[in-house]
């Protein structure tokens, strides 16, 4: 249980939460709760500011699409 | 031998052949009501023990229907109570297995959890979004 997880949704949690919240330590203690807290929270979230996280996710993609492509082909292709 | 005496012979006779035949009749009538009465009395006795036979009969029959009525009964109540039995075993043994695998399930995911908390929570939170997202309505944010 104690093994760390090494993925990229832990480091984008890492991100968000707050520096002193022990949320993996957490979520290993109340693992359903954690998971209905979530899902609540995901539901709130898409809910009320769905549009804006779709939007958002969307525009960062086509960024970051649009950065690698020049990238690879060269400058200012796109 | 006089007239008188001639006539009063006649009318003895007379009367006598009279009283002879009024108690022939007499006999012949109580005969005929001794045979009557008689033939009266053999009736009704056939009637009655007719009578008492049909209602022998009934009562037989009575009490073989409430024998059959109440062995009917008790057969259908004694399958009704196995019926009853194996369907509350049956829900019984259902109730446990839904028990059990919710049990099961629950350890499944919360072992998982443990060994995978942020992509558990990801996945989640992920779900929740798609919900709410489908649940607005197709009402647009401005």
């Amino acid at each position: 249980v104690s093994v760390p997880e090494h993925s990229v949704a832990a480091d984008v949690i890492d991100e968000l939460a707050a520096p002193d919240l022990e949320w993996v330590r957490l979520v290993r203690r109340y693992p359903i709760a954690s998971l209905l807290l979530a899902a609540v929270g995901g539901f709130y979230l898409g809910r009320h500011k769905g549009s804006d996280v779709v939007d958002s996710v969307a525009r960062f993609a086509a960024e970051t699409l649009e950065e690698g492509v020049n990238e690879l082909l060269g400058d200012q292709v796109l | 031998v006089s007239e008188n005496d001639i006539e009063e012979n006649v009318m003895a006779t007379r009367k006598k052949d009279i009283q002879e035949t009024a108690t022939e009749a007499a006999q012949a009538a109580r005969d005929a009501a001794s045979e009557t009465l008689s033939a009266a009395r053999e009736k009704f006795s056939e009637v009655a023990s007719g009578v008492e036979d049909k209602v022998k009969q009934i009562r037989e029959g009575a009490g073989r229907a409430s024998a059959q009525v109440r062995e009917g009964a008790e057969r259908a109540s004694t399958v009704a109570r196995e019926k009853y039995a194996v369907a509350r075993d049956n829900v019984r043994q259902g109730y446990d297995r839904v028990t059990k695998d919710l049990s099961h399930l629950s350890d499944d995911v919360s072992e998982y959890v443990r060994h995978n908390p942020g992509k558990s929570v990801a996945i989640a939170a992920g779900i929740g979004f798609v919900v709410g997202l489908l649940m607005r309505g197709g009402r647009r944010d401005a």
